[in-house]
């Protein structure tokens, strides 16, 4: 046996041994096998989530800031209103989202997947499904986009439905704007500061829970979004904040945290904030950190086979950070020392593996340069 | 006509002794999700079970569905990469670093060899298959396996030369 045949067993040894084991595999696999061949099973599987769907959503509604009159029901058609498309939207679409893309293997969609042509502009399709979060289904139905096309790359969101209609809309991607609405709502739009209207669409798909409203218009700007019924009259109506304008990059007193395949995440103290920079987009907590002592950011706007990068900002005396999954491992970094009397320390990244889902339950530890526990706490907790 | 659709207690036995070892040869073959790529192995094996004249066979038939269902998933994952040109797809980049580094070097050759030849490797040194054993797997020849691996390991020799 030469060497190079011992090395190679021995790594492989080496790098087998670092992959994670599900431990409620088998009960997945059961239900996976069982699927395809008893469409009975199927059926009930399908319909029993979407049914808890229906009452989720049908609370949620009820309970969001959209208000208004009475109106006949329509029906329900499968697009209805004023479709956004222009002529120049190419007539073949692009493909629907697959297993291998990170949202739909996140929340697996439990109603058709709907695409919605131009919604996003020219040459786009936004793709529109509910499904519930495969790692953590106490947080709901969630309410999921992807958008592909023109300026766009498959990129996407989930969040849930309930938080969503409170809100009176789902934050989409770039500015496309979403919410859950009553079935006999058959048109959108949305009303700007200058007074122009944006007409929207809302549509509706096999098993969805309720029609569901998409517009597009400039994320600053505060918006009346009205819905009406087929009849044209008023059935409901929310007023959306517009976001505060995005933060100018700072041209000094950055901290560079980690560099990764090429980008630097630094970080800043602007107005007692600390304020992360991923290349040329900013984002930051909304507190400083005397309120919001720990912090963590991680997107999760990826593709599946992407790793997931977290890293944010600790209290001082904060030496490693670890995320630890449901199963008990734990994904750790060290902490590098903040700005000078700011209290302070910056971390990251802690790299996740592709497969793995980091959820609100995904529990976030401290240690001190001692190694002791400082503190443990639900990511829900600490979100920046 | 209604299916028992109940796994068997050969395919839970199976299940119990040899998952985790799926899990790790999908993964040492690049799968971007190896539980899902084993899962579903074992799901066509309580779905087909009873097609198999000989029980023993099981594990074969599970271990070559994980091989043509990692190759489908490259397949896949390729034409992804094409329509989406800003997303990465370096999947086993963040298991690297937790190697020793001269494993580091020989695991990243690996990944660059062409598919076949990777899960040749694979499959013998680290499952220590027999060529047959190995041939069946793949769905292809003694003699083809015989290739690949030779193949693959000269690749690995040259990749590992020139990093010297």
């Amino acid at each position: 046996m030469n060497t190079l045949e011992d090395r190679l067993r021995e790594a492989l040894a080496e790098r087998a041994s670092i992959s994670p084991i599900d431990p409620g595999a088998w009960d997945k696999t059961v239900t996976r096998g069982r699927r395809r061949l008893d469409p009975g099973r199927l059926h009930l599987s399908i319909t029993v989530p979407a049914a808890a769907a229906a009452a989720i959503v049908a609370i949620a509604v009820t309970a969001t800031a959209l208000t208004g009159g009475h109106g006949t029901n329509s029906g329900t058609p499968t697009a209805a209103g004023p479709t956004p498309a222009s002529a120049a939207t190419p007539q073949r679409p692009p493909a629907p989202p697959g297993r291998g893309n990170f949202l739909i293997q996140s929340a697996p969609p439990v109603t058709a997947i709907v695409r919605v042509r131009g919604i996003g502009g020219p040459k786009t399709w936004t793709f529109v499904w509910f499904g519930y979060q495969k790692s953590d289904r106490a947080e709901g139905i969630q309410l999921c986009e992807v958008t592909d096309g023109g300026a766009y790359y498959g990129g996407g969101s989930c969040g849930p439905v309930s938080l969503q209609a409170q809100q009176g809309f789902v934050a989409g991607i770039g500015s496309v704007r979403m919410g859950t609405a009553p079935r006999r709502a058959t048109s959108v739009a949305a009303t700007l500061p200058t007074g122009r209207t944006v007409k929207g669409v809302v549509v509706s798909g096999n098993r969805f829970p309720g029609n569901l409203w998409l517009v597009n218009y400039p994320i600053a700007d505060t918006a009346r979004i009205v819905l009406r019924d087929a009849t044209g009259q008023e059935i409901a109506h929310t007023v959306i904040t517009g976001e505060p304008p995005a933060l100018p990059h700072p041209r000094s007193g950055g901290i560079t945290v980690f560099r990764y395949r090429g980008t630097a995440t630094v970080a800043y103290l602007i107005d007692g904030r600390v304020t992360f920079w991923e290349g040329s987009a900013g984002i930051a907590p909304s507190g400083p950190p005397s309120q919001i002592p720990l912090v963590i950011f991680n997107p999760l706007n990826r593709e599946a086979g992407e790793p997931q990068i977290n890293f944010g900002y600790a209290p001082a005396d904060v030496a490693r950070v670890a995320l630890q999954l449901s199963d008990g491992r734990e994904f750790s970094t060290g902490t590098i020392a903040g700005w000078p009397g700011s209290g302070v320390r910056l971390w990251g990244p802690i790299i996740m593996p592709p497969h793995v889902l980091v959820t609100g339950s995904t529990m976030i530890l401290t240690y001190n340069a001692a190694g002791h526990l400082l503190d443990k706490e639900p990511l829900s907790k600490v979100y920046g | 006509m209604t299916t028992d659709l109940r796994p068997t207690g050969t395919v839970s036995g199976l299940f119990r002794e040899r998952y985790p070892e799926m899990v790790r040869l999908a993964d040492l073959l690049g799968a971007d999700d190896p539980e899902d790529i084993a899962q579903e192995a074992f799901a066509r094996l309580i779905r087909n079970e009873h097609t198999l004249r000989n029980p023993d066979a099981a594990i074969g038939y599970v271990r070559a569905c994980v091989c043509n269902l990692t190759r489908s998933r490259h397949r896949h994952l390729r034409v992804v990469r094409l329509r989406t040109p800003a997303a990465y797809h370096e999947v086993s980049s963040e298991h690297l670093v937790m190697l020793r580094e001269d494993h580091r070097e020989l695991i990243a050759a690996l990944d660059t060899l062409p598919p076949r030849r990777r899960e040749a490797i694979v499959l013998r040194y680290w499952l220590d298959l027999s060529e047959r054993e190995i041939a069946e797997a793949m769905g292809v020849s003694a003699g083809t396996v015989k290739a690949h691996v030779s193949r693959g390991m000269d690749a690995l020799e040259q990749a590992l030369r020139g990093k010297l």
